[in-house]
């Protein structure tokens, strides 16, 4: 880029909403997230030598995103802060369509934040991104049988906490 | 209903969420700008560092080859001490 910085504007512009959209699976906090995607482009500008051109931008950024937000995650798990579920027991819906999305991403944020890092990771890309372990792993640079084994644990994990908080009561509209 | 399966339910309506949108480029250049002059700062005293190196490896080599030329390094070290006037 040569320190074109129109350029980099430009591209900031091109791909800042899908990197918006990966980021607010990080952080539902609007002011959070929009740090956490400048954080992204910052990091992808001082990087920029690095890319090799391999494979398309977005997936490159993307790889990074996700490093950015698993970083953020890490960080935060010192203060092991999270949401009851006892919060979402007024959500009332007669069928899933009818369910509010960003009710829905709410909760499964909620639920997936009681998980290790690197657990919920793996399940909020699996969940939220419909990524397949193979990608899990080239994002994160970990082997897919390691991402294999994770996904197995971490659900296990997440059907263990949800059934403590009594999930299928407060949800039992989702049929 | 299975609690994953219940889960699973709930991350496909959690798809169609839509974000909120944000328009992070001039942030991100008031960001970039002090970062690369710290880089450029960096870049000047990686040179002088380097330069002081070579100097040094210049210096040590001569050095070591004046020590070798001595037959006693350590007493012609204080040699010339003793020549020296104190008044």
């Amino acid at each position: 880029m040569n320190g074109d910085e129109d350029s980099y504007v430009r591209l900031v512009r091109r791909y800042e909403t899908q990197i918006t959209n990966l980021m607010w699976r990080f952080s539902r906090d609007t002011a959070v997230c929009e740090e956490l995607v400048q954080d992204v482009f910052v990091e992808v500008y001082f990087s920029l030598k690095s890319y090799r051109g391999k494979a398309p931008l977005l997936h490159w950024l993307r790889k990074i995103g996700v490093r950015v937000g698993y970083r953020y995650w890490k960080e935060q798990a010192k203060t092991k802060a999270f949401m009851p579920l006892q919060e979402f027991d007024a959500i009332e819906a007669e069928e899933t369509d009818a369910f509010d999305p960003s009710a829905a991403a709410e909760i499964l944020h909620a639920l997936l934040a009681r998980l290790p890092a690197a657990d919920r990771l793996v399940l909020t890309l699996m969940y939220f991104e419909q990524c397949s372990t193979k990608e899990i792993a080239v994002r994160m640079g970990w082997s897919r049988a390691m991402v294999k084994m994770r996904a197995l644990r971490s659900r296990k994990k997440l059907k263990t906490i949800a059934e403590s908080e009594n999930f299928l009561e407060k949800l039992g509209w989702i049929r | 209903m299975d609690t994953l399966e219940a889960i699973e339910k709930l991350a496909q309506q959690a798809r169609q969420e839509k974000a909120p949108v944000f328009s992070v480029a001039d942030r991100i250049l008031c960001r970039i700008r002090p970062e690369e002059n710290e880089t450029f700062n960096f870049v000047i005293l990686e040179l002088f560092a380097s330069a002081s190196a070579v100097v040094a490896s210049v210096v040590g080599y001569f050095s070591i080859g004046v020590l070798r030329s001595l037959t006693s390094p350590l007493m012609q070290f204080f040699t010339p001490l003793q020549e020296v006037r104190l008044w």
